[in-house]
């Protein structure tokens, strides 16, 4: 199935964020790949570790690329063109920010309209999580509310009618 | 720059970049937490630790770890010996990068347990914080 958004599972390693999707490159890697290349079904997305490089918490961003050869000059690139390099590559485009830990692997994630940037994935992607959390919570104290009569029936007891 | 595989030299000293929060009350600043990776996790393909191969101060050791990123107070660094790590049984090599040419890793026996997380912690013996 083409598509512009990745598919992300939760439990799963941020680098490889289904049990289907193929590395192809990895462009940064500091005990884990912190910048790479990735497939799923044969559509690429490069991602990047947006912060939390070394701690046990962290989030990312994937963006979908039109061919490998677009991102083939990351791995050729130095310190000092390497950001710059990354910004341009996925400037405008769809972009997915994920939350992961070492623990529980990818955990929360939300998918940014274009244009998303390098530089505003961070605050966006914490702000439309935020945003979703609270959707949630508003829709569960809504249930609690329209089902409240329920729960307080729930505290009586049944008795099977032959008793009666 | 060093070729892949090639052992760091035992009179060097490595860098590893982690993270420090601090607990405020008022104007005290009374306990620091730091963080570091201290262990692979064999099922996530983890086969060695990243570290930076020289004595790296925290603002450089960031900008090579991170992308897009500064040091800030939450980020911290700590050295350790190549000696200690090798008189440990930890064997480090050179794992150069284009964009990190003072990449380096340490292995450890496999399995990295309980008892090699604490051997490699103890080989870190100074921290340095962000401001």
């Amino acid at each position: 199935m083409m598509s512009d958004h990745i598919q992300l599972e939760k439990g799963q390693a941020p680098w490889s964020p289904t049990s289907e999707t193929n590395t192809v490159s990895t462009f940064h890697f500091f005990t884990i790949p912190l910048v790479g290349l990735i497939e799923q079904h044969e559509c690429l997305y490069v991602y990047w570790c947006v912060v939390g490089h070394s701690g046990p918490e962290n989030a990312w961003a994937y963006a979908r690329i039109d061919k490998a050869e677009d991102a083939e000059e990351l791995g050729q690139s130095d310190r000092a063109t390497f950001t710059e390099r990354l910004r341009r590559l996925v400037a405008g485009r769809v972009c997915t920010f994920a939350l992961a830990s070492d623990d529980s692997g990818i955990t929360e994630w939300v998918t940014l309209d274009p244009p998303a940037s390098f530089d505003d994935a961070y605050n966006r992607g914490m702000s439309e999580l935020s945003q979703k959390i609270e959707e949630v919570m508003a829709e569960m104290e809504s249930i609690q509310e329209q089902f409240g009569s329920l729960r307080a029936a729930s505290t009586f007891s049944l008795a099977p009618s032959s008793v009666l | 720059m060093a070729n892949d595989g090639d052992e760091v030299g035992t009179d060097l000293v490595v860098t590893q970049v982690g993270s420090v929060s601090t607990r405020i009350r008022g104007a005290i600043r009374y306990a620091r937490t730091f963080s570091f990776r201290s262990g692979l996790r064999a099922e996530r393909s983890e086969t060695y630790m990243s570290v930076i191969v020289g004595r790296t101060s925290l603002s450089d050791a960031v900008l090579m770890v991170n992308i897009g990123d500064a040091a800030g107070p939450a980020d911290a660094v700590r050295y350790a010996q190549v000696k200690d790590l090798k008189a440990e049984g930890f064997t480090v090599t050179h794992k150069p990068s284009r964009r990190m040419p003072e990449h380096a890793g340490v292995f450890g026996p496999d399995p990295w347990d309980r008892e090699v997380l604490k051997k490699f912690d103890r080989c870190f013996s100074e921290y340095v914080t962000g401001q």
